[in-house]
C-alpha cells in the first residue's frame, strides 16, 4: 500500500460558477429558495446575482480530471467521504470567478483488527479577486483488507 | 433546545440524486450505479454527502440568513438511500459573543442519524434570508 503524500497538489482551476449548479441543487435538494431560481428576484435581496447556497460547492467538481483520485489513494469501492468542512469568508455569486488549489492536508493511518484504515483530508481553498472566498476540507477514510500499512 | 428551525429535503429520488452529482461533477458511482453499489455490498445507491452539508445550511439559513454562516463543519454518519427524505434538526446555544453555535443533525425517515456537526453563525438579525 502506497500512502498518499501530504502536500501533493491535485489540482488547480479557475471557472465561473454558473446558474446551472444552483439550479440543479436547488432541484435536488428541495431548497425551494426563489432567490436560487429567479436573478431579478436576486437582484432585489441586494445580491449581485443568484447566491450559491453555502456547502454547494466541492473541489472535484472544478479539477480538471479524475487523477486527483489515485493521488489521493481513493477507491470508490473502499473509500467514503466522512467529513467535511467549510469556512466561509463571502457569499458567492453566479458569476464570480473563483481560482483555486487543492492539496493533501493530512493522512493518517490506523490499524484495526481487519484493515487499515487510511484517512486522507483533501484542502481547498477559492479565492475571488484575489481573496479567500471559501475554504473547504473534505475527509475521506479509506479501508485496505489485509493490506500492510 | 431546538429552535423549530428544521428542514426536510425532497425525496431524494434516483432522479434528484443524478442532478446533484451532475452539477458537483461527482465521479462516485455509489449515487448513480446501482450494479457497482451491489458489488460493494450496497442494497441500492446513495445520495451524495453534499445534499446533506447543502441541507442543514439551508436549514440554518432560514433562520439566520445564508451570509451569516461562518463555518460548517459536518461529520457523515450513515448512508442515506434512494427515495429517503433527511428532516434537518438544529439546536442553537445560546451565547453573548459574536458568534452562535448551531449544533446540526440530518436524520433519516427511519431516524437514524446521517450526518450531524455543528455550524457557526455570525450574529446578525435573525429570520432574514
Amino acid at each position: 500500500m502506497t500512502l498518499p503524500t501530504v502536500g501533493t497538489v491535485l489540482g488547480e482551476f479557475e471557472a465561473v460558477l454558473d446558474r446551472d449548479r444552483v439550479w440543479r441543487v436547488d432541484w435536488a435538494v428541495g431548497l425551494d429558495a426563489p432567490e436560487y431560481q429567479d436573478p431579478e428576484l436576486a437582484r432585489g435581496l441586494g445580491h449581485p446575482d443568484i447566491p450559491i447556497p453555502p456547502g454547494a460547492l466541492v473541489f472535484f467538481s472544478f479539477l480538471a480530471d479524475d487523477s486527483w483520485l489515485a493521488l489521493a489513494g481513493i477507491r470508490f469501492d473502499r473509500s467514503l467521504a466522512v467529513r467535511r468542512r467549510i469556512r466561509n469568508h463571502r457569499m458567492l455569486h453566479v458569476g464570480d470567478v473563483v481560482k483555486g488549489r487543492s492539496i493533501i492536508e493530512s493522512v493518517d493511518v490506523r490499524d484495526s483488527k481487519q484493515a487499515k484504515i487510511v484517512t486522507t483530508t483533501i484542502a481547498t481553498e477559492y479565492l475571488v479577486e484575489g481573496a479567500v472566498a471559501v475554504e473547504e476540507a473534505v475527509t475521506y477514510s479509506t479501508r485496505h483488507p489485509g493490506e500492510p500499512a | 433546545m431546538n429552535d423549530g428551525g428544521e428542514f426536510r429535503t425532497a425525496a431524494l429520488s434516483a432522479a434528484r440524486i443524478a442532478q446533484f452529482s451532475a452539477a458537483m461533477h461527482d465521479p462516485n458511482p455509489v449515487h448513480l450505479d446501482p450494479s457497482f453499489c451491489a458489488s460493494i455490498g450496497l442494497p441500492g445507491i446513495i445520495a451524495p454527502g453534499g445534499i446533506s452539508v447543502v441541507a442543514l445550511a439551508h436549514a440554518v439559513a432560514l433562520r439566520f440568513g445564508a451570509a451569516a454562516i461562518r463555518e460548517i463543519d459536518l461529520t457523515f454518519r450513515s448512508p442515506v438511500p434512494e427515495g429517503e427524505s433527511i428532516r434537518c434538526e438544529l439546536d442553537v446555544e445560546e451565547t453573548d459573543g459574536p458568534t452562535i453555535t448551531v449544533l446540526a443533525r440530518a436524520v433519516g425517515e427511519d431516524g437514524r442519524l446521517r450526518a450531524d456537526g455543528t455550524v457557526l453563525v455570525e450574529r446578525m438579525s435573525e429570520t432574514r434570508r
